[in-house]
């Protein structure tokens, strides 16, 4: 079984259409994230949407909560809304919300993802405010936090991604965007398949594009099975305590 | 050449093959030791490279832009090994492109006839923009944007090469989505293939396949592709009568 760990759902998306996509790579079901200005400032609009396809499809997809750490005790509510409405992680991305990963605004979000128990899905590779060790020092604030690495810092801060996941085992990388003999078997080689998740980041790339890359790695079964599957079931059932 | 990130020598024969499978009829091979070692050396190592194959492999070279004899080696390039034009890497390099010192040898290389390719997409010596600065000050200078603005400047790519006709935008290392906001964005006789393939350790060129693959995704009419693929490089590559 395959699960896609991050998809954007952008507003105009044909539900079916994707359901169909899926279908058709074999990914039975995948997490959804609010997009664009929902990101960014319509949280709680964006929250809503996501959790309205879920609820029509609870077997095919789980939702994204989204909420800007700039909100302050707002960003707190919005998380806590959307959790109790069954959101399953929190997407954060510092470059579109506007903050620095290690700007302490952020901490009391993080810290109500650890109270409700769920993950962080954070976007990584945008200067100057969304890198991988930036998230390496969050995630070593918050170690019993887990964090999804966005891109894995595609595209130029790719190599800071590995010395980030060295050091902490609480930091998943995301596959999307990565070639199977290049950038995903260097991740694979270096911190092996615990801390890889299956991501697709569509639409920025296509489902079948990035099942196919991981179906390309020269691994074993078992490993390929955590990639797709295991480490993020780990996640949705953890949630934030490893 | 040197054995960089763990990359084994490929020869021109066994790349040629690999084109041969994917119907590539030719390809832009450009430089990488030169970036960062000697880069007299690479272009004429790089040069004899593609000797083995002059009808199907069209050699790129380098140099150094604040070397006081960088002027001599575009020369040697263009005169002596025939070469076709000219790839820089600021960041990699250690320049940016607004340096006084870039305006002779663009001069040099506008006179000639001959395209520079730049990698752009990344701060701070990369931007799109600060390429279009080049372009700006010399209209007949093909100036190519290596990478779209890769995935966060690809905003910034468009609206370079709307401002100058004499950009291009090599569609490298760009995942579908951005692939195709370049299209419906930029004029498509700006607009050129490419794979970013590493020329790795392994039997088969995976990657160049796999970005093939995704070239061929966008499902493109007919006109687009000639354009894309043919007509456009063509241009590109056209020197200058001498």
């Amino acid at each position: 079984m395959i699960i896609d760990g991050h998809i954007t759902l952008l507003p105009h998306t044909d539900i079916g259409k994707l359901m169909a996509e899926m279908d058709e790579t074999g990914v039975k079901r995948a997490i959804l994230s609010p997009a664009d200005d929902e990101i960014a400032v319509n949280n709680s609009e964006g929250n809503d949407r996501i959790l309205k396809v879920v609820a029509a499809h609870p077997d095919r997809f789980y939702a994204y909560a989204t909420s800007n750490p700039w909100f302050g005790k707002k960003a707190r509510e919005t998380l806590k809304v959307a959790v109790n409405s069954g959101a399953v992680g929190l997407k954060i991305n510092s470059s579109l919300q506007g903050f620095s990963l290690l700007d302490p605004i952020v901490n009391p979000l993080v810290e109500a993802v650890a109270e409700a128990g769920i993950f962080i899905y954070a976007h990584t590779g945008t200067p100057v405010n969304a890198l991988p060790l930036q998230l390496r020092v969050l995630a070593r604030r918050y170690p019993h936090v887990n964090f999804i690495m966005g891109r894995s810092g595609r595209t130029d801060f790719r190599t800071d991604a590995i010395p980030a996941l060295k050091a902490q085992k609480n930091i998943f990388a995301d596959t999307s965007h990565d070639y199977p003999h290049t950038g995903l078997a260097n991740t694979f080689s270096s911190v092996g398949a615990a801390q890889m998740i299956f991501c697709s980041d569509s639409p920025y790339e296509t489902q079948k594009f990035g099942v196919e890359c991981v179906r390309a790695m020269v691994i074993s079964k078992d490993d390929r099975d955590a990639i797709f599957r295991r480490n993020l079931v780990g996640l949705l059932v953890g949630g934030g305590q490893l | 050449m040197r054995n960089v990130w763990g990359i084994e020598h490929f020869e021109a024969g066994a790349y040629v093959d690999v084109m041969d499978e994917l119907g590539i009829d030719q390809s832009v091979i450009l430089p990488l030791d030169g970036l960062f070692f000697d880069a007299g050396t690479c272009n004429t190592e790089l040069a004899k490279w593609c000797a083995a194959a002059p009808e199907r492999l069209i050699p790129f070279f380098t140099f150094e832009p604040r070397d006081p004899h960088a002027l001599k080696e575009i020369d040697r390039c263009i005169n002596e090994l025939g070469m076709r034009g000219v790839k820089l890497h600021p960041w990699l390099q250690g320049f940016r492109p607004t340096e006084d010192v870039m305006l002779p040898l663009c001069e040099k290389l506008a006179s000639a006839g001959l395209p520079i390719l730049f990698h752009d997409g990344t701060t701070p010596y990369s931007t799109p923009l600060q390429i279009g600065e080049l372009a700006r000050i010399f209209p007949t200078l093909k100036v190519v944007l290596g990478h779209g603005g890769l995935y966060d400047m690809a905003d910034e790519a468009i609206a370079t090469a709307q401002e100058f006709p004499n950009i291009w935008i090599s569609m490298t290392s760009l995942p579908t989505w951005y692939m195709q906001k370049l299209i419906d964005n930029v004029s498509i006789d700006q607009l050129l293939f490419g794979s970013d393939g590493g020329l790795g350790n392994l039997d088969k060129q995976s990657y160049v396949g796999l970005r093939w693959q995704m070239f061929n995704s966008l499902n493109l009419d007919m006109e687009l592709q000639k354009k894309i693929l043919e007509i456009n490089p063509e241009r590109l590559l056209k020197s200058l009568p001498a």
